[in-house]
C-alpha cells in the first residue's frame, strides 16, 4: 500500500510553502512536476488545498477594526486604591512615549488598579482599550513580548479591547487565561471559579492545562478546577448579566440565596438569610446594586419577610 | 484548476465521511483506512479522467467496494467460496443507509469547532493566518519565530483541518443533507 501519510506530509509542506507567497519563489515548475508525478500526489494536495480554502471563511470572525487612539495617561507605578478615568471624549495626543512603552518597546511598566466594595471604575489604556472594574476588583496591566497583558487578581471586569493583531491582549487569572485580538467581553474571577462572557468578537479561554475553547459573540465559559463548561446566551441574557455596568442587578427567577450573594458583592452591609425555606424563594426584578434598603423593603412587602439590622449585617427571616 | 480537479473537490470530498465509515466497517485494520481512502480517490480520479460519472456516490462506493475485494484477494489465504461469501457480506452504506454526510448548516461554526481542536501553538498560527489574515512573514515576525516554523505549523494544521472538515460527520439532526435524504426516501 502506498505510504499515504508520507505523501500527505509532502503535500502539506508544498501547501504551507506556497501559502502566503508575497515575493517568495513559488518553485512553480518543481511543484507542477511533483503533482504530475502521481495521481496520489495530486489527490492528496487537492484535498488539503480544499480544506485550507474552506478555512478562509474564518475571516468572518475577525473583530471589527477600531481606530487606534493615542491617549494622555500619566504613568503610574504606585498601587492606587481608587482610580477613575472615564474617557467621554477622544483625545488624540502625541504621547508617543507612553504608547510605545505600553507596547513593550520600552521597559515593561506595570500599572495597578483596584476598586473597593461597591466600586465601579473605568480605566482607559493608551492603546484605546477600556477596562471597567466591578465591585471589589483588583487588576494589573503591563506589556511584554509584544503582548498586552492584564492580570485579574480578584473580582470582575468588562474589557473593551482595541483591535491590534500585532499585539494580542491576554487576561490572566492565575494560570488560566483569556486571549483576545480585539473584542468586548467580561471576566469574573471568584476563588476557583472563572467566568467569561463574550459580547462581541472572539476570545480563547485556556485553563492553563489541557483545556481551551474558542468563544465568539454570545458564548460563555465557566471554568473551575473540576470543570470547563461552555454555554451560549441570548443578547438579552448577556445584557442582564452585564447590567452591573449600569449599576443594576437583574434577577430572573433567582433564589433569594443567590440574589443575596450577588448583593453582598456590592455592599459592605451584608445580607444574611437566616431561614432555609426563605433562601429558596424565587425572586425577579431589577435593583440598584447598592439599594439594600429598597431590596429589603421589597422582601418585606412581597414575601412578608422580616429584617433585623445588627451592626454591619441585615438578617432576613420569616 | 482542471475540470477533474474541480469535480473531485466539489463531488467527491463531501462524501469522505460516509466513505470513511464504509471503509471502517469493512476493513478491520484501522491504520490502513486513510491509505485505502486515498487509493479510492486515486482510482476514482483516474477513471473520471476518462469520463466524469453521472452519479458520483454509487461510482465512488463501487470503487471502494472493489478495492476492498482486491485487497482481500491479495491477502490471498482464503478460497473462492470465502470470497463469494465475503463479497455478499460487505456492509452497504450509501443509498439505502439513512445516515448521510451531514454538512453543518453553519460552515463557520464547523470551522470554529475544528480550529478549537488544533493544538495551541498550531491554532494560534492558523488563527492569525485565517481569521486575522496576517501574512506568514508577519506571523513569524510577531511571534519571534522563523518563517519555516510557521510553515511547519500550517502544514500540521491543514492536515488536521482536512481530517476534521471532510472525514468527520456532523451529527446534527435536521441538517440539509438529512432533510434531502428524508425527502428522497419519501418520509
Amino acid at each position: 500500500m502506498t505510504a499515504h501519510s508520507d505523501i500527505e506530509a509532502r503535500a502539506a509542506e508544498w501547501l504551507a510553502y506556497r501559502d502566503s507567497a508575497e515575493g517568495k519563489d513559488l518553485r512553480e515548475a518543481e511543484f507542477e512536476a511533483w503533482l504530475a508525478e502521481s495521481m496520489a500526489n495530486r489527490v492528496a494536495y487537492l484535498r488539503l488545498e480544499a480544506a485550507w480554502n474552506r478555512a478562509d471563511r474564518l475571516a468572518s470572525l475577525r473583530a471589527p477594526t477600531q481606530p487606534m487612539l493615542l491617549r494622555t495617561e500619566a504613568p503610574k507605578t504606585v498601587r492606587i486604591p481608587l482610580y477613575m478615568r472615564l474617557a467621554a471624549s477622544l483625545v488624540v495626543c502625541a504621547m508617543a512615549g507612553a504608547y510605545l512603552a505600553w507596547l513593550g518597546r520600552g521597559p515593561e511598566k506595570q500599572q495597578s488598579f483596584a476598586t473597593g466594595i461597591g466600586g465601579h471604575e473605568t480605566v482607559a489604556l493608551s492603546d484605546g482599550s477600556r477596562i471597567e472594574l466591578n465591585t471589589d476588583t483588583s487588576l494589573r496591566t503591563g506589556s511584554a513580548n509584544g503582548r498586552r497583558n492584564a492580570w485579574l487578581d480578584r473580582g470582575e471586569a468588562y474589557f473593551s479591547i482595541a483591535h491590534d493583531p500585532a499585539h494580542p491582549f491576554v487576561v490572566w487569572a492565575g494560570k488560566r487565561s483569556v486571549m483576545v485580538l480585539g473584542t468586548k467581553f467580561s471576566v469574573h474571577r471568584d476563588g476557583d471559579r472563572l467566568t467569561v462572557m463574550v459580547e462581541q468578537g472572539m476570545v480563547t479561554v485556556s485553563d492553563g492545562a489541557r483545556h481551551s475553547a474558542l468563544l465568539a459573540q454570545g458564548d460563555t465559559a465557566d471554568v473551575t478546577s473540576a470543570s470547563f463548561l461552555r454555554a451560549h446566551e441570548t443578547p438579552e441574557e448577556m445584557a442582564d448579566a452585564l447590567s452591573w455596568r449600569n449599576g443594576l442587578l437583574v434577577f430572573d427567577h433567582e433564589t433569594l440565596a443567590a440574589a443575596v450573594a450577588q448583593f453582598n458583592r456590592y455592599n459592605g452591609e451584608k445580607l444574611v438569610v437566616a431561614d432555609a425555606k426563605a433562601a429558596n424563594l424565587r425572586i425577579g426584578g431589577t435593583f440598584g446594586c447598592n439599594n439594600i434598603a429598597g431590596f429589603v423593603r421589597l422582601l418585606g412587602s412581597a414575601f412578608k419577610l422580616h429584617e433585623e439590622y445588627r451592626g454591619d449585617t441585615v438578617i432576613i427571616s420569616r | 484548476m482542471s475540470d477533474l480537479d474541480a469535480w473531485f473537490v466539489r463531488e467527491v470530498l463531501p462524501l469522505e465521511a460516509a466513505l470513511m465509515e464504509y471503509l471502517r466497517r469493512n476493513w478491520r485494520n484501522a491504520s490502513d483506512i486513510a491509505d485505502l481512502r486515498q487509493e479510492v480517490y486515486v482510482r476514482a480520479c483516474e477513471a473520471a479522467a476518462r469520463e466524469l460519472p453521472r452519479q458520483t456516490r454509487p461510482f465512488l462506493f463501487s470503487i471502494a467496494r472493489n478495492l476492498i475485494i482486491d485487497r482481500v484477494r491479495r491477502a490471498a489465504i482464503i478460497s473462492f467460496d470465502d470470497i463469494a461469501d465475503f463479497e455478499s457480506s460487505l456492509v452497504v452504506t450509501g443509498e439505502s443507509n439513512p445516515e448521510r454526510i451531514a454538512i453543518a448548516r453553519d460552515e463557520v461554526k464547523r470551522l470554529r469547532a475544528a480550529l478549537e481542536r488544533l493544538p495551541p501553538r498550531c491554532r494560534e498560527i492558523v488563527t492569525m493566518r485565517k481569521v486575522e489574515g496576517i501574512s506568514q512573514h508577519d506571523v513569524a515576525e510577531r511571534l519571534g519565530i522563523a518563517q519555516g516554523t510557521v510553515e511547519k505549523q500550517v502544514a500540521k494544521g491543514v492536515r488536521m483541518l482536512a481530517d476534521m472538515l471532510y472525514g468527520e460527520k456532523d451529527e446534527k439532526p435536521g441538517s440539509e443533507a438529512d432533510r434531502n435524504s428524508r425527502e428522497k426516501n419519501g418520509k
